[in-house]
């Protein structure tokens, strides 16, 4: 007869079990398998906000799975519990602890990653300066105050607290003189002019268009109002417009932007030259290449950044990833397009791959070696 | 070999062409810039030749067998006599009879003449066109040949009137002397497009084809003097009939596009792309993988162990031929192993027979050995099957996103390997159910413990490589585009992989699955990598997608198809012996392991 | 995630405030300029918060109104600037693009995607001409076998209308394509669509750094140039006066009418908006060869930051020229504008465009 086990170990006992594991690896396979069939149909980053983020979510095909920030977690606790934790710790066994090590380290990085690291982009024209990169997906609204001595104060409604589909929404705050009613918001959407109707704006509206393949060139749109006691104010803001709209209340200019949320960077980057070369009689990139000027306390480095070989510098990391603009005639200038990442976790994935491929060496090898000396010895007996 | 082939050629076109060796070797040789690569002219025939006549030789009217460099000679200087040659082969006559070719129809699947199918011309684009709109696999296989049909006349016309502007007299000597109006110009040369055959002098990287000279002569660049010599040498070939005076020419053009392509540094790999065509290394892997397989049967009916020996060397001579040929790819290009597709077939089916050659060499159980040339044989015969849907030259130059080479060597080949051992894996695998469906060694426990034993060593050995060439993929995206794991379906692919393999390996060490459990799911593991290797490119969507082609949908269903058939058979006959055998414990079967 | 969790979802409070050097542009702007459909030509403005890739970079520069039968589509890349289908044959299609390369080169081009020989470039000047653009397009009719670009397999029996103009730097094409019987009968429905694109950048307009551009003028010689700024073509005010100015606009399309800017006007200066009998009484001057309204008003002038200037005087000038409205507006203290009248009036009937 057994004894009875409390409840505490009975759930750790699950928690650190084979069982869980298997189970975790079987969703987490059915996890991915729909998600890249789905994204034949959406788009990636659409898949994978639903896929991670959401603690369960219903697939195109009406099946119920739980998200993968959820079971990867769950994953977690079973191998730090079951292959850590509770594990045997014998000689033969070593190998198996360090693979778990290295998983544990590589979810580690990745919710390290995750929580803390920023990706966005930067485009910049040959001769020109940037200090700032910018989101992919994320569009902030402020409201922007101009102050004297040239400066200006910035009040940032964030991109997750917008109003969606046919809401609205009305924002205040301290020593602001009006209130800012925000409203239509549509993901993708560019202006157009109309004859007649009651929604333009100077004879404009938006005209929603239908989510861009890749989800960092949906362009929203949204209206604003800008309410205090004597004006009741409209305004069109559009990711793409080149100048936020401006208007003046008591006395004090204010300017509302719709824009990609900006990181501000360290240092600043100059492209002197951008290169980019095709494979001869094709249209098939060979390479592309820009030569930077990099400035941080009036220090200037030059910089080469090329596919495949990135700058680093200072928490950031410079990819070099596209070019245009598209279709650009011989002569026309040209801008390159960084990904620029600050990610605390960047070296993680190397280091969990070190440590599991060494593990996965001290496990196998003295197996295989014990393998072949048996078939031997039988051979031989 | 070359010398050999020399001979045959030698004795099978004596007669019949005007074509001598000499002069079908220089063309053979000549260089040409294709698809951003320059290569023999022969390869870019016999990949021409292939998408025509779906094989890399024709046979003429006197059913003489003839070289795809002869087929292109015969088309670019005598397109009359190339518009009555068949080699438009169409493999069911639905086409013809859907583009109202009807009555000239001989057979199910026959070969046609240009002259046969062009009263069709007209609807055949038509069709072509509208078949076109469709989603290549929504397509009908009668659309999809209409299309192929439809382009493989289009090439033929550019072939055939690359030369139009040499057979119109005197025309080089016009452009020189500038009395050749500028719309004749544009209207002489505007389909001499076919081939970019003159190596440029002034440094730059685009080779020229006959209209880029004009038109640049057109903007006020007169071509350069060696250029108007080759130029001179094509309008004496296209317009002599006389043998020598054609050889003549055919050495003064080959002579100067190899001096310049040599100043350039663009020849030195030409000889070697035509022995490596020569070699044809994957038709005689093939021929040598079906000789080991059938020596490897006769073992079975007769155990001996010169058989056994034989069956070997014939295998291991099929893996030398399979990796000569991989060899000489990795030198033509300068690259790893693996760069697209037909390239994984190739490098997995090495490795998965070198593998089962080593299990083999360990175990001495026979089972490695049957594996060898059976995966040996299916590779090749693949890759040849591939290569044909492709119609494509499969030495191609790499997107600039994907060259590196440190990373192509590491992540693409262990995660090829790793796709090699879980398919061994579940051939292993397949060994076991089969083997107790059709009662092989009924009774024999330790037999099934030890192939059971083999699945699992496999597809650690296969979880291994995965895992690493993952992890090894993920921090090329990572050091490269700043994005460990994008979600990206190829990286999904392999994922996957890795989950299964996690799945079932820890379902075992749970006591879910036993011998039996595990050849199961090494087998639907092997599902899973088809699906990762084959599958994932079919979707159209991701940075790795390779490649995309609808046989390959065919292919891969009736893959699936017969392992669904293998694992029903499975199945039942596991249900079968269950219900046969009388339960003496129930408890010990609580959990179902099986 | 966590707001929403919070409950602060509803939360009116904007809490993330901060101060840093300015780099706004607080200037208030109409919002077709804010959105660069004044401006610019096709590609991508990275300083916009595009990337510059695929996304519909290039901010509409046309209106226009979609035939009936047609449908409109989303312009598939940037090479295509408005994109229409046929409803009942979407194998006839019609897109508007901005290319390079001028009439001629782009017309063989097209001869050539037909299948068509070569013309000598003097046959081009021998072309019809239809309205498009409110300018004279190149219209071109060609029937042949259709090998465009993105085409898999030539097709007979085509038929391709096409109408050009050029612009500076720019040749603007709209163009169908489809199969001859089919393309036949929509002829007239495409001669209305070209008819009805209009550019919200008028053709003349100019270069906002250069100041004049294609408007040339006599400024009165006691009038001194001040600096050039946004949407202004160009800016005057007598010598060494400080609150006076008067500036050229040229507003894209309609620019709201020429009663809509005279009403701004006289708001601005707070005075009530015009009927039209006050419009009809309103003196005309010639302006461009054309009849101009000139409108004075006294008032209490708002300006466009809203500041209040009390006893000042407007004077403005609006003329719709091709494609435009044109506009000449000075402002300033009552008696300043009184007596600048006469040369304000000089100034404007000495406009011309070379």
């Amino acid at each position: 007869m057994k004894e009875p086990k409390s409840p505490l170990s009975l759930v750790l006992g699950f928690l650190g079990s084979y069982t869980l594991a298997w189970m975790i690896f079987l969703v987490l396979f059915a996890l991915t398998f729909f998600g890249t069939l789905e994204q034949a149909h959406a788009s990636l980053q659409d898949v994978r906000t639903k896929y991670f983020d959401s603690p369960i979510f219903l697939t195109e095909w009406g099946i119920p799975l739980p998200g993968a920030s959820f079971l990867l977690g769950l994953l977690f606790l079973n191998l730090v519990v079951g292959g850590m934790i509770r594990m045997r710790r014998t000689w033969s066994r070593v190998g198996i602890f360090v693979i778990h090590i290295g998983i544990a380290f590589l979810l580690l990085s990745g919710l390290v990653e995750g929580l803390t690291s920023k990706k966005g982009s930067m485009a910049v024209y040959e001769g020109e300066t940037s200090t700032e990169f910018k989101s992919y997906y994320d569009w902030d609204v402020s409201i922007l105050e101009q102050l004297p001595e040239g400066r200006e104060r910035v009040y940032t409604i964030p991109y997750e607290r917008l109003p969606r589909g046919a809401k609205s929404a009305v924002f205040r705050a301290d020593g602001l003189p009006f209130e800012l009613e925000l409203s239509g918001f549509l993901r993708n959407c560019r202006p157009q002019p109309v004859q007649q109707g009651s929604d333009a704006v100077e004879g404009l509206v938006f005209r929603e268009l239908p989510p861009a393949e890749e989800a960092e060139n949906n362009v929203p749109g949204i209206t604003a109002k800008v309410i205090s006691k004597d004006v009741r104010r409209e305004a069109l803001l559009w990711g793409f417009q080149q100048a936020p709209y401006a208007t003046t209340i008591d006395g004090r200019r204010f300017a509302v932007d719709l824009h990609r949320r900006a990181w501000p960077l360290p240092y600043s980057v100059t492209l002197r030259k951008f290169t980019h070369e095709e494979h001869p009689g094709t249209n098939m990139p060979r390479f592309f290449s820009s030569d930077i000027t990099r400035v941080q306390n009036n220090v200037a480095t030059d910089v080469h950044i090329s596919m495949n070989d990135p700058m680093r510098h200072g928490g950031y990391i410079f990819f070099q990833s596209a070019w245009g603009p598209p279709n650009a005639v011989p002569g026309q200038p040209l801008y390159s397009v960084f990904s620029v990442v600050e990610n605390p976790a960047d070296h993680g994935p190397l280091v969990a791959l070190i440590i599991v491929a060494i593990g996965l060496l001290t496990h196998f090898i003295p197996k295989l070696v014990a393998h072949v000396e048996a078939e031997a010895a039988r051979r031989r007996a | 070999m070359r010398y050999l082939s020399f001979l045959l050629l030698f004795a099978a076109t004596a007669s019949a062409t005007p074509w001598d060796e000499k002069t079908v070797d220089l063309f053979t040789h000549l260089p040409v810039q294709d698809a951003g690569r320059v290569k023999p002219l022969s390869t870019v025939a016999s990949y021409a030749l292939l998408r025509m006549n779906h094989q890399r030789t024709f046979r003429d009217a006197e059913k003489k067998s003839r070289s795809p460099t002869e087929w292109l000679l015969e088309v670019l200087f005598r397109p009359d006599e190339a518009r009555q040659e068949k080699f438009f082969l169409v493999e069911n006559s639905a086409v013809l009879d859907a583009v109202g070719l009807t009555d000239v129809v001989r057979q199910r699947r026959d070969r046609y003449s240009y002259e046969e199918l062009a009263p069709a011309r007209g609807r055949l684009m038509q069709l072509a066109h509208d078949y076109d709109q469709i989603k290549a696999q929504d397509r009908t296989p009668v659309q999809s040949e209409l299309i192929d049909l439809g382009q493989a006349f289009l090439e033929f016309e550019r072939y055939a009137q690359l030369l139009d502007f040499g057979r119109s007299g005197d025309v080089v000597k016009k452009l020189e002397d500038g009395s050749l109006s500028g719309q004749d110009a544009v209207r002489l040369f505007d389909g001499s497009v076919a081939l970019a055959l003159f190596p440029p002098v002034d440094g730059s990287d685009a080779w020229l084809t006959p209209q880029d000279l004009v038109s640049l002569a057109l903007a006020g660049h007169p071509p350069a003097p060696e250029h108007v010599a080759m130029l001179e040498a094509l309008e004496r070939m296209a317009s002599s009939g006389d043998e020598t005076t054609f050889r003549e020419a055919a050495a003064e053009f080959y002579g100067r596009s190899r001096q310049i392509a040599t100043t350039r540094g663009e020849y030195r790999k030409i000889p070697l792309e035509v022995s490596y065509y020569k070699l044809d290394a994957f038709t005689k892997g093939l021929v040598f993988y079906i000789l080991g397989f059938v020596l490897v049967a006769v073992t079975w009916l007769w155990p001996n162990a010169w058989l056994k020996r034989a069956a070997i060397a014939a295998t291991a001579t099929g893996l030398a031929f399979n990796a000569t040929g991989i060899v000489l790819r990795c030198i033509l290009l300068g690259r790893p192993p693996v760069l697209n597709l037909y390239d994984t077939i190739l490098f997995i089916t090495a490795v998965g027979v070198l593998s089962s050659l080593v299990i083999e060499f360990i175990n001495r159980r026979g089972i490695g050995l049957a594996a060898a040339p059976i995966l040996g044989s299916l590779g090749m015969f693949i890759s040849n099957r591939f290569e044909l849907i492709e119609s494509r030259d499969t030495l191609r130059l790499l997107q600039a996103v994907l060259d590196t080479n440190f990373w192509l060597a590491t992540h693409v080949v262990c995660i090829t390997i790793g796709y090699s051992a879980g398919l061994l894996a579940s051939a292993i695998g397949h060994v076991y159910v089969i083997g107790r469906i059709v009662g092989l060694k009924r009774g024999n426990k330790s037999f099934y413990r030890n192939i059971a034993r083999m699945v699992y060593g496999t597809l650690c050995f296969a979880l291994l490589f995965s895992v690493v060439g993952t992890i090894l993929g993920g921090i090329w995206a990572n050091y490269s585009w700043g994005r460990f794991w994008g979600w990206d379906p190829k990286e999904n692919g392999a994922l996957l992989i890795v989950l299964a393999q996690l799945a079932l390996i820890h379902a075992k060490l749970d006591g879910r699955l036993r011998d039996l459990g595990v050849s199961v799911a090494s087998i639907l593991v092997g599902g899973v990598v088809s699906w990762s290797w084959w599958g994932v490119n079919l979707l159209g969507v991701g940075l790795h997608s390779y490649g995309f082609t609808g046989g390959v949908w065919t292919g891969l269903i009736t893959f699936w198809s017969i392992e669904g058939l293998v694992l029903f058979a499975t199945l039942v006959s596991w249900l079968v012996s269950r219900s046969a055998a009388t339960p003496p414990e129930s408890g010990a079967t609580e959990a179902n392991p099986v | 995630m966590l707001p929403l969790v919070l409950g602060c979802g509803d939360d009116p409070k904007i809490t993330e405030i901060r101060e840093r050097d300015a780099t706004t542009d607080f200037q208030p702007r109409g919002t077709a300029e804010r959105f660069g459909m004044m401006r610019g030509g096709p590609g991508g403005n990275p300083h916009a918060g595009g990337f510059g890739s695929d996304a519909p970079s290039a901010a509409p520069q046309f209106a226009w109104t979609t035939p009936e039968g047609w449908e409109e589509k989303v312009p598939p890349g940037t090479m295509r600037v408005a994109d229409f289908r046929l409803s009942k044959n979407p194998e006839v299609e019609c897109y508007l693009s901005v290319v390079q390369g001028g009439i001629a080169a782009n017309v063989m081009r097209w001869r050539k995607q037909m299948g068509l020989e070569p013309v000598p470039p003097s046959a081009i000047a021998g072309l019809p001409q239809q309205p498009f653009l409110g300018q004279r397009g190149i219209f071109v009719d060609l029937e042949g076998t259709f090998a465009g670009m993105g085409q898999s397999a030539p097709r007979e029996g085509y038929r391709l209308l096409g109408l050009l103009v050029e612009e500076p730097g720019r040749t603007v094409t709209l163009k169908m394509t489809g199969p001859k019987d089919a393309v036949a009968g929509e002829r007239d429905r495409f001669l209305e669509l070209a008819q009805s694109f209009r550019a919200a950048e008028p053709a003349a307009a100019p270069d906002d750094s250069g100041g004049e551009g294609s408007l040339a003028w006599d400024a009165p010689k006691e009038w001194e140039r001040r600096p050039d700024q946004q949407m202004r073509v160009v800016t005057f005010a007598p010598r060494g006066a400080t609150g006076t100015e008067c500036y050229i606009t040229i507003l894209g399309g309609s620019g709201g009418g020429v009663e809509a800017n005279l009403n701004r006007w006289r708001q601005q200066m707070g005075q009530t908006p015009l009927d039209a009998a006050g419009f009809a009484a309103l003196e005309s001057i010639q302006v461009l060869g054309r009849d101009a309204k000139v409108l004075e008003v006294s008032g209490d002038y708002t300006d466009m930051q809203g500041n209040q200037v009390g006893s000042a005087s407007l004077l403005g000038v609006v003329c719709p020229v091709e494609g435009a409205l044109l506009t000449v507006k000075m402002t300033g203290p009552k008696d300043v504008i009184e007596n600048e009248k006469d040369r304000f009036l000089a100034f404007c009937r000495s406009l011309r465009l070379p």
